[in-house]
């Protein structure tokens, strides 16, 4: 689904990705893991068309995003670490406004808008501005536009940080869901305890560089995710 | 703690002002930030020169005839009048954003920092953009006193204080109206559209007076004596305020007194407030939502209604960027209700260079045209959202066509409207082509002016502002459009009585008409092209 190879990204004399490649199969939910400044955000920023990288190939589903870069993301969706969304708009117009983009029907739409706005308790604000969201009221506007559109790829940086508990614990279902349908997850997160639990594979980026990658029985053995991540780290230090 | 606050506030001002680096961009795009910043702090300087040439050919007039029958304390107090004025409209806006609404605000307050010190930071901000924009009239018209009037010590510290007193009553007026503007934000439901109403209102009274006053202007200048003597018996405190330019110890010690006091006012306010207006979540009343029938739209509407959602969501916006709309609308009204007079006069006083008329009425409207200028912030509006246009599977080329778009809608209408009426109003002996190019160039002037408002705001973006009344109001490229659009105006027109009178108002009209349509499609292809590579790339 997703084919990173080699990909490498400086940002003047500082290598924020060095040759980094990662494979991610339909029905995978693929954990990227490493510490402040490691290269996730750039990673999964390159991977979703928003930044230009030095070098390396990125397909989504066996398309170049470079060749074809708007076939690629009408597959995908992404949800950043901060999600800045359009304060200026209520939160209907804005799902509205996804909707129309990706080219959603107006039944598919209000079916889909209901389902999950219903499951995330969003229903009754979504005629206030997205002004007056709080931070977790916005990851979950966030979320819902990203499923609104059915993407085979979701991409998502730090996804679970705002959410309350009910929502957090929704947001896995919903992950584990997409992916059984043959869907494909790739995220980043610090807590390695939800990473250790929901993902299939995982990978460990360091200054850059990708250590360590597998299915999660690969990476961790028999230690839990923390002790491998905390070991790795302490080597490097 | 101030002393850092007060920095960080210059700072900000500074580096948001004259540099906007991308932080995803690396070797040459820091030099590019200095260099786009030279040229900010350039044309910010022209335009300053440019205002204080006006305001200095104003008080050499109005000096010259008030000082001749020793009226000189009347002439301190219509200059004073004058700055206030001005002072307040320029700054009254971006003041309430500035004291209560800026992103920091919680950052700030959060720290163990005395929400004194906060508010004399915010406040020193308000203060600088007050002297600013009062001190464009006080220092041309002290200066212009001083050597008109005679040089002495006490006018010199008269001038002086007069200046610094009135960038004080600005600074105080700007905090009143900002304090009540952030007051009225906090319960109002549809607030941009109602600031946006109570500042046109506040508008239109302004330029009601303002045209009763230049229409009585003859009549006052006759009856300034008479009028002189009626305020200094029924309004005495503003006698003694016009003195304080003449270095009258009275009058300095007096309004001294009077303004330190409405600002320890103010203070006491302001101090009471802040912390409840600053932090408040606004709270009207909240809308439920019900699912209503919905349908679907085209890419490109959906962008095109994004870009519609942003600029009717902000008071701002439409108030700086918009508002040149109205008076494209007021000018063809007024010319359909006054024109004919006007044309008269207009042909008495340029009979010498055949051909004037029309090339006036159409450099009017591409004067008001180019006042317009909603394309030039969209660019640096999209600030921290840029994201999601860019993962969107959207071709960066219809995202600045929709920006482009909203433009041209708004003023199309007015653009036909004024230029139609200025086609008709033509004097009898107008040649047909000569006719038909007035709004024609107005069409094109104002297809032009929307695409060189998206280049510069794409070429100087600053996509990191803390307020939005930075990229709004305050930017490099809002600047280089209103000058450019004055520039080109008077080049059209001014220029054509020097040189266009030997080539024919036909001819005149057409070169412009050419090179406007030459520089359209300039324009447009390097938006298609490089211009929409540089947006994908932000």
């Amino acid at each position: 689904m997703l084919n990173i190879s080699h990909l490498t990204k400086r940002y003047g004399d500082k290598l924020a990705v060095d040759d980094l490649s990662i494979h991610i199969a339909p029905g995978e939910i693929y954990g990227f893991i490493g510490h402040n400044g490691a290269g996730k955000t750039t990673t999964l920023k390159a991977a979703v068309g928003i930044l230009q990288y030095d070098s390396g190939t990125i397909t989504i589903d066996g398309t170049d995003l470079q060749a074809d870069p708007l076939g690629c993301k009408a597959m995908l969706a992404y949800i950043p670490d901060n999600p800045d969304l359009y304060d200026f708009m209520t939160g209907i117009k804005y799902l509205l406004f996804i909707a129309d983009i990706f080219g959603v029907s107006a039944k598919d739409r209000n079916d889909r808008i209901r389902e999950l706005a219903d499951q995330l308790g969003l229903t009754d604000d979504l005629a206030q501005p997205i002004s007056a969201y709080s931070h977790g009221m916005k990851q979950k506007l966030a979320i819902i536009s990203a499923w609104l559109h059915q993407p085979r790829l979701i991409i998502m940086d730090e996804p679970f940080v705002g959410l309350d508990p009910k929502a957090s614990h929704l947001l896995k279902q919903m992950m584990r869901e997409h992916c059984d349908q043959g869907g494909a997850i790739f995220f980043s997160t610090h807590v390695l305890e939800v990473a250790e639990k929901l993902c299939d594979k995982v990978a460990i980026i360091q200054h850059g560089r990708l250590i360590r990658s597998g299915t999660m029985e690969d990476v961790k053995g028999d230690d839990s995710l923390e002790e491998v991540f905390l070991e790795l780290e302490g080597e490097s230090c | 703690m101030l002393k850092v606050l007060i920095k960080k506030q210059v700072s900000e001002t500074l580096y948001r002002s004259f540099r906007r680096r991308n932080p995803n961009r690396t070797g040459k795009s820091g030099g590019k930030g200095k260099l786009s910043g030279k040229s900010t702090m350039i044309i910010m300087i022209v335009a300053a020169l440019y205002l204080v040439a006006m305001f200095t050919f104003f008080s050499v007039g109005l000096c010259q005839k008030l000082m001749a029958v020793e009226l000189d304390w009347l002439y301190y107090l219509i200059c004073s009048g004058a700055a206030i004025i001005f002072g307040t409209f320029g700054s009254v806006f971006s003041t309430s954003f500035t004291l209560y609404m800026a992103k920091d605000n919680d950052l700030l307050l959060s720290m163990p920092i005395p929400i004194r010190d906060v508010i004399i930071s915010r406040l020193f901000s308000v203060y600088i953009m007050s002297l600013l924009y009062s001190g464009l009239i006080t220092i041309p018209s002290v200066v212009v006193g001083l050597i008109l009037g005679g040089f002495s010590f006490s006018r010199l510290l008269g001038g002086l204080i007069l200046v610094v007193l009135i960038s004080l009553i600005v600074t105080g007026l700007s905090c009143l109206l900002g304090w009540v503007v952030a007051k009225l934000s906090q319960r109002l439901k549809n607030r941009s559209f109602l600031t946006v109403l109570i500042a046109l209102l506040f508008f239109g009274l302004y330029y009601y007076v303002y045209f009763r006053i230049m229409d009585r202007v003859q009549d006052l200048l006759e009856a300034m004596i008479r009028i002189g003597g009626e305020i200094r018996s029924s309004a005495y405190f503003l006698y003694i305020f016009g003195l304080i330019g003449n270095g009258n110890w009275l009058g300095m010690a007096c309004w001294t007194g009077v303004v330190l006091l409405a600002l320890g006012l103010i203070w006491l306010i302001l101090k009471k407030t802040f912390l409840s207006i600053s932090t408040a979540t606004p709270t009207p009343k909240r809308a439920v939502y019900k699912e209503k029938e919905i349908r679907q739209g085209s890419v490109s509407y959906a962008l095109y209604r994004k870009e519609w959602y942003r600029f009717t969501t902000s008071a701002n916006y439409m108030l700086n960027c918009g508002m040149p709309l109205l008076l494209l609308l007021g000018a063809g009204a007024f010319m359909l209700i006054k024109g004919r007079k006007m044309i008269l006069m207009m042909s008495v006083v340029l009979a010498q260079v055949p051909g004037t008329i029309p090339v006036i009425l159409c450099a009017v409207c591409c004067m008001l045209g180019g006042m317009v200028d909603i394309s030039t912030p969209s660019v640096s509006l999209e600030g921290s959202t840029i994201w999601q246009l860019q993962c969107l599977p959207v071709t960066p080329w219809k995202v600045l066509r929709a920006k482009l778009m909203l433009h041209l809608s708004l003023i199309a209408f007015p653009t036909l409207f004024s230029s139609v009426v200025m086609m008709l109003l033509a004097p009898a002996g107008t040649a047909l082509i000569q006719r038909i190019l007035i709004p024609i160039i107005s069409v094109l002037n104002a297809v032009f002016f929307a695409q060189y408002g998206l280049y510069l705001g794409l070429k100087l973006p600053n996509l990191s502002w803390t307020n939005e009344i930075i990229p709004i109001k305050q930017s490099a490229p809002i600047f280089f459009v209103i000058f450019t659009g004055i520039g080109l105006s008077f080049a059209f027109g001014g220029a054509y009585l020097l040189l266009g009178g030997a080539i024919g108002a036909t001819a005149w009209m057409s070169i412009f008409a050419v090179l406007f349509f030459v520089a359209n499609v300039a324009l447009y292809r390097w938006l298609r092209g490089p211009g929409s590579a540089r947006f994908a790339a932000l």
